[in-house]
């Protein structure tokens, strides 16, 4: 009897979008069932049987936990910034939500862009790209829990914090992904309002509005995610392109595209600073603000005076890169103890 | 069509019978996602209990 040898023979998909071990390439059976109707559907029930369900990881994966971590912690300093108490039951039910809410966006992306990811090297490895799982399961996850998060957001916190995370999700998922990213180099401008949104819910969910502070919190990150995402798209320029994404330096250029990041690093500094000019908090987020954005400017200015076009002579852009999420992450958690202590 | 139709150096297939190694590794996943599954269920009417337990007045 022959038996299955799952270990010597990669996993393929079939064109239901199944993963089937053991089975001949899917080219081969497709040229195989056009003369051959009846092992057309033999390949097809072959398939439903040998389908293998999709890991708990592969779900997991599908959430895009190292962005989630980023949005649960600038909601989670929003919470603790804003004025008034909220009971901690419900501050770490509005801070799940807001990851849940995140998680969905993630899946919601993954699912539309399967195929684009399959282009990319950085993401070609991810659970639908690589066949792990089935295109519909990654939407059904995605649709159900954008619902939970949205749902109990509103049952448990309140139903502003609940509308807004309802528009983010709707805003990453439908607005950037669908709309914005595939037809124009300013995707991550206007998409970058997404991601901007978590601090503002983790403030409206304790105070049930909306004042200056807050979006003063998500006009940082909005500012933020342009340099952020194009000095990572500069020396990811042939992944985007060979992807057909839009980004601005396979557009309009790396000169463009450095003056850009250097643009928008002074009303992002300025943002940032804006807070402890208005009074809203003490000299020890004032101190760290100018301190963290002047470091971003001198590395933003090291950007604009590079001029090399191969990825590996790019070391002021991941230079950038990599401090553009330790400032975000330090200059947030600098405003959320300064206002804990002053508040 | 027999199961023999199916065997060719191109076609490597198995149709019905699963092999205990691919028995094993469909269970091992569902075995997976059942224990991660309760996790999360059991971890939720924690939750809403709590919930519960908060809106009605009871922690303040």
């Amino acid at each position: 009897m022959d038996t299955f040898q799952p270990a010597a023979i990669p996993p393929v998909r079939n064109p239901a979008g199944y993963q089937i071990i053991g089975v001949s390439s899917p080219y081969r059976r497709r040229e195989r069932a056009k003369t051959d109707s009846s092992f057309f559907e033999m390949t097809q029930h072959t398939a439903q049987e040998l389908a293998l369900p999709a890991d708990w990881r592969d779900f997991w994966a599908l959430t895009k936990p190292r962005v989630m971590s980023l949005v649960v912690f600038t909601a989670l300093c929003g919470l603790l910034a804003a004025p008034g108490d909220i009971h901690p039951v419900i501050g770490f039910t509005a801070v799940l939500c807001i990851a849940l809410g995140a998680g969905a966006s993630g899946a919601l992306n993954q699912w539309y862009e399967a195929d684009v990811d399959a282009k990319m090297a950085r993401t070609a490895k991810r659970p639908l790209p690589d066949g792990r799982m089935d295109k519909d399961a990654a939407l059904q996850f995605g649709i159900g829990l954008s619902a939970f998060s949205v749902g109990i957001m509103g049952v448990a916190v309140n139903w502003l914090s609940a509308g807004l995370l309802a528009f983010s999700i709707f805003f990453y998922a439908i607005v950037y992904t669908m709309w914005l990213k595939p037809n124009t180099p300013q995707n991550i401008v206007i998409g970058g309002a997404a991601g901007a949104f978590p601090p503002v819910i983790g403030w409206a969910a304790v105070t049930g509005d909306i004042t200056l502070l807050p979006v003063l919190l998500f006009l940082i990150i909005f500012l933020w995610t342009p340099p952020h995402f194009w000095s990572l798209a500069l020396f990811m320029k042939s992944d985007y392109g060979a992807a057909g994404i839009p980004m601005l330096p396979n557009v309009s250029g790396q000169k463009t595209t450095r003056n850009q990041i250097l643009a928008y690093s002074f009303p992002m500094a300025a943002a940032a600073i804006a807070p402890f000019a208005i009074g809203a908090t003490s000299w020890v987020y004032g101190g760290a603000a100018i301190a963290l954005n002047l470091v971003f400017v001198a590395l933003a200015f090291a950007v604009w005076r590079n001029t090399a076009s191969e990825a590996a002579d790019m070391k002021p852009e991941k230079r950038l890169f990599a401090f553009s999420i330790l400032y975000l992450f330090g200059l947030f958690a600098v405003f959320a103890a300064d206002r804990m202590v002053m508040v | 069509m027999t199961k023999e139709d199916f065997k060719s150096p191109i076609d490597v297939t198995v149709v019905g019978n699963m092999s205990a190694e691919e028995s094993r590794l469909i269970r091992e996943r569902q075995a997976g996602r059942s224990k991660v599954m309760g996790i999360i269920l059991v971890s939720l009417c924690i939750l809403f209990f709590a919930i519960t337990i908060v809106k009605i007045g009871v922690w303040g």
